[in-house]
C-alpha cells in the first residue's frame, strides 16, 4: 500500500502538472482538495483520467462516493487497490 | 416544437398537474409538484419583511421553486457564485436574508406551509435578480436583471432552436449560480416545459450515465468538453443526446474531434457575458473555425475595434460595448481576443492587471507580471522580479515559500482554479533587442529547459549564479534511462545565454577554448556558475561547480557580425 500510495503522489505531480513539490512534500492523510494541495474541481478531473488511464479503474458516477475517494492520497489508494481486484 | 411559457406566465397560467417538470434522484417530480413547493417558498418570502435574498442551493429543482416562490413574493434575488464565508460576508452588505444551503449562522429563511393563494402573472420589470461576473478578479461587480430581460432571453434560446425534441431531459455540468446554467438548465426548460435534471453532473462518468437512460439535451462547459474520458462506453450516450451546448469560455477547437467522436456531434456554442447575457452561436460540425451568428433579436455593431450589442437581454435600449475585438462580417463575426488584460482560466474572468497590483502590495516585489499560458489546461505563470524582501525570503524559506505567501495575495481575488501555478523570479524582467519586455520573453521564461536560476553577484566583467537542473527537465529524457545526466550542450548553452543576458557580448559565437567536463551533472544539484568577461578579447570564461567539487570549465569567444 505504501508503494501505491507513493506512486499515486508521483502522479498526482505528473498529471496535474504540479511544480516545485515532490512526491515527499505531498502528506498521504492532508486533503487533496481546496486546503492541502489546493487542487480544485477541475484537477479532480484530470486526476480522474490519469487514474483511469493508469490504473483502468473507473469513478462512480455517485458523486458522494466520488468525494470520499479524493479525499486524500491514503483513500485515493485504497479505492484504486480494491477497485483493481474486481 | 414545445408549447412556450413565459416566465411571467409559468405559474399564472400553469400546466396540467401531471406535466413531468424535473427529474430528482430518479424521480419525476411534476408540475402540481412545483407549484406547491413554489406556493410554500412564496409564503416563506412573504412572511419576511426584507426584499433581497441571497439564493444559493446545489438542488436545481429545489432552486427553481425558491427562485420563482421568491419573485412570486416581489422580492429580488442575489445569486453567488458559491456559498463560501468570502461570499457570505460580502453578502452580507447587501442582502436581507440568505435562503438555500448556508450555514447556520445565515439564518437560512424556513420554508413554510403552501400558501392555496392562486398565481397571478408577474410583472416583467420588476427587478427579479442579481448575478456576479464569473469569478472575476477584484470585487466581483453585481449585475442587476429585470425579469423582461430574462424572459427575452429564454424567448430568444427558443426561436434559435425550435426544432429540438420537446421531450428531451435537460442535463447540465454547469451549475445554475452562474446565469448560463440558469437560463439553460432552469429556466428555458421550465418555459418550453422540458423536464430538467435537479442533480448537477461532476464528472465524465456521470455525464455518460445519465445520457445514457433517456434522450437529453446537456448543458455543459469547455471544462468538461475537453475532458471527455475516451475510455467510457458512450455508444447510448451518444444515440440519446439530442444537442450539446458550451459555453462559460472558448472551446479550443482540439476539443472537437472528441466531442464529435463521442457525444457524436459538436457542442453549440454560445457567446456571452454576465453583462450582455447570451450575444451569439456557432456550430463547428466540421472545421476548427466557423462565423458566430447573432442570437434573435440581438444586433451587432463594432465600435473602437470591439464588439457592441444591443439586444432585450440587456437592461435598456442602449448600445452596450464588450470587451472583445471582433472581425463583423456578412457572414457573422470572428472573435479577435480582449481588448483589456482580462484572460479566462477554466470559465472564470481574470484581470491581469489587478493580479499584479496585489502581487505588489506584498512589499516583497520590485516587479510583477502575470501571463496567460498556453495547454491543454490554461494556466496563469507569475513572472516577479524580488526585492531585498523576497530574496531573502526565497534565500531562506525556499522557492515554495515565496510561492506561497505571493498566493496568499491572491486567494480573495480569484477562485482556486485560477490562482497562478507557475513561478518565475528573474534578477530582473527579460527585455527584447528593443529593451521592451514582450509577452515572448515572458513566456521564454517558463520553458521547460529552463534551470532554476538565482544571480547572486554581477557587475560589468563578472557574475555568479546559482543553477539547478530539475529531475522533470526534459534534458535528462533519455540521457540516460537509469543514470540522467546534463548533457554537455546544455550546459553550454546555458552558460552563453545567461552570460549573453548578463554582459553585452558581441553577437556571433566564434568557438570554445580549453573546455573540460570533469565531472557529471546529476539531476537537482545546485551548481555555481561563475563568469568572467574580458571585453577587450570578447571572451567569456566560466566554471560550473558544486558541493561534489568542479563540474566544467572552458572559455567562449565572441566576436562582431561576419
Amino acid at each position: 500500500m505504501l508503494a501505491l500510495e507513493q506512486e499515486i503522489k508521483g502522479l498526482v505531480i505528473e498529471s496535474l502538472n504540479l511544480e516545485d513539490i515532490t512526491p515527499d512534500d505531498i502528506d498521504t492523510d492532508a486533503p487533496l482538495f481546496v486546503e492541502g494541495l489546493g487542487l480544485d474541481s477541475i484537477d479532480a478531473l484530470e486526476l480522474g483520467l490519469a487514474l483511469q488511464k493508469r490504473y483502468g479503474v473507473s469513478l462512480s458516477a455517485d458523486s458522494a462516493e466520488t468525494r470520499a475517494h479524493f479525499a486524500s492520497v491514503r483513500a485515493l489508494a485504497a479505492f484504486v487497490a480494491s477497485a483493481r481486484k474486481q | 416544437m414545445t408549447d412556450l411559457r413565459s416566465l411571467e406566465q409559468l405559474l399564472a397560467v400553469g400546466r396540467a398537474p401531471a406535466w413531468p417538470v424535473a427529474v430528482r434522484a430518479g424521480q419525476g417530480v411534476d408540475f402540481a409538484g412545483l407549484r406547491l413547493r413554489v406556493a410554500a417558498w412564496r409564503a416563506a418570502f412573504s412572511a419576511q419583511p426584507g426584499r433581497r435574498w441571497a439564493l444559493y442551493t446545489e438542488d436545481s429543482f429545489e432552486f427553481a421553486a425558491a427562485l420563482f416562490g421568491a419573485w412570486h413574493a416581489g422580492a429580488c434575488v442575489y445569486l453567488p457564485a458559491d456559498n463560501q464565508p468570502v461570499t457570505q460576508a460580502r453578502l452580507r452588505e447587501h442582502v436581507d436574508g440568505f435562503a438555500g444551503q448556508w450555514p447556520a449562522d445565515c439564518r437560512p429563511l424556513a420554508v413554510m406551509e403552501p400558501d392555496p393563494t392562486p398565481f397571478s402573472e408577474l410583472d416583467p420589470e420588476a427587478e427579479a435578480l442579481v448575478v456576479y461576473t464569473s469569478g472575476s478578479s477584484g470585487e466581483p461587480s453585481a449585475i442587476p436583471k429585470r425579469l423582461r430581460q430574462l424572459s427575452t432571453e429564454v424567448a430568444a434560446l427558443a426561436a434559435c432552436w425550435p426544432d429540438l425534441p420537446a421531450d428531451a431531459r435537460v442535463l447540465g455540468s454547469v451549475s445554475h449560480q452562474h446565469i448560463y446554467g440558469l437560463l439553460f438548465r432552469v429556466l428555458w426548460p421550465l418555459a418550453a416545459g422540458r423536464a430538467f435534471a435537479a442533480e448537477r453532473l461532476a464528472y465524465p462518468e456521470q455525464i455518460a450515465a445519465a445520457l445514457a437512460q433517456a434522450r437529453s439535451l446537456l448543458v455543459a462547459s469547455p471544462a468538461h468538453l475537453k475532458r471527455l474520458n475516451d475510455q467510457l462506453d458512450w455508444a447510448d450516450a451518444r444515440a440519446n443526446l439530442a444537442a450539446v451546448f458550451s459555453s462559460g469560455g472558448p472551446l479550443p477547437a482540439d476539443a472537437l474531434p472528441a466531442c464529435r467522436a463521442l457525444l457524436g456531434q459538436a457542442p453549440l456554442e454560445i457567446y456571452g457575458s454576465s453583462e450582455t447575457g447570451g450575444i451569439a452561436w456557432r456550430q463547428r460540425e466540421d472545421a476548427a473555425t466557423a462565423n458566430w451568428q447573432p442570437l434573435p433579436g440581438v444586433q451587432l455593431r463594432v465600435a473602437n475595434d470591439v464588439l457592441q450589442v444591443r439586444s432585450g437581454h440587456l437592461p435598456d435600449a442602449d448600445w452596450h460595448a464588450t470587451s472583445d475585438k471582433v472581425q463583423l462580417g456578412d457572414a457573422g463575426f470572428e472573435l479577435q481576443g480582449r481588448a483589456d488584460r482580462i484572460v479566462k482560466i477554466e470559465e472564470k474572468r481574470v484581470s491581469l492587471t489587478a493580479l499584479e497590483a496585489a502581487l505588489m502590495q506584498s512589499g516583497l516585489l520590485q516587479e510583477a507580471r502575470v501571463v496567460s499560458l498556453p495547454g491543454s489546461r490554461a494556466l496563469l505563470g507569475v513572472v516577479a522580479v524580488p526585492n531585498a524582501r523576497g530574496w531573502r525570503c526565497y534565500d531562506e524559506d525556499g522557492k515554495r515559500a515565496l510561492n506561497a505567501v505571493l498566493r496568499d495575495q491572491l486567494v480573495d481575488l480569484v477562485e482556486p482554479s485560477a490562482l497562478p501555478r507557475r513561478w518565475r523570479y528573474p534578477w530582473a524582467l527579460p527585455v527584447n533587442s528593443q529593451g521592451k519586455t514582450t509577452e515572448a520573453e515572458l513566456h521564454a521564461l517558463f520553458d521547460p529547459r529552463r534551470p532554476e536560476v538565482r544571480l547572486l553577484a554581477h557587475d560589468a566583467t563578472q557574475a555568479t549564479l546559482h543553477l539547478q537542473f530539475a529531475a522533470a527537465s526534459p534534458y535528462f529524457v533519455g540521457h540516460f534511462a537509469l543514470a540522467p545526466v546534463l548533457p554537455g550542450v546544455a550546459q553550454l548553452d546555458w552558460v552563453v545565454r545567461l552570460a549573453r543576458a548578463l554582459f553585452a557580448l558581441p553577437p556571433r559565437f566564434l568557438r570554445l577554448e580549453a573546455a573540460k567536463f570533469q565531472q557529471v551533472i546529476v539531476p537537482d544539484t545546485v551548481l555555481t556558475l561563475a563568469l568572467g568577461y574580458a571585453a577587450a578579447r570578447g571572451s567569456v570564461s566560466y566554471s560550473l561547480h558544486s558541493a561534489a567539487g568542479q563540474h566544467a570549465s572552458g572559455r567562449i569567444v565572441f566576436g562582431a557580425a561576419a
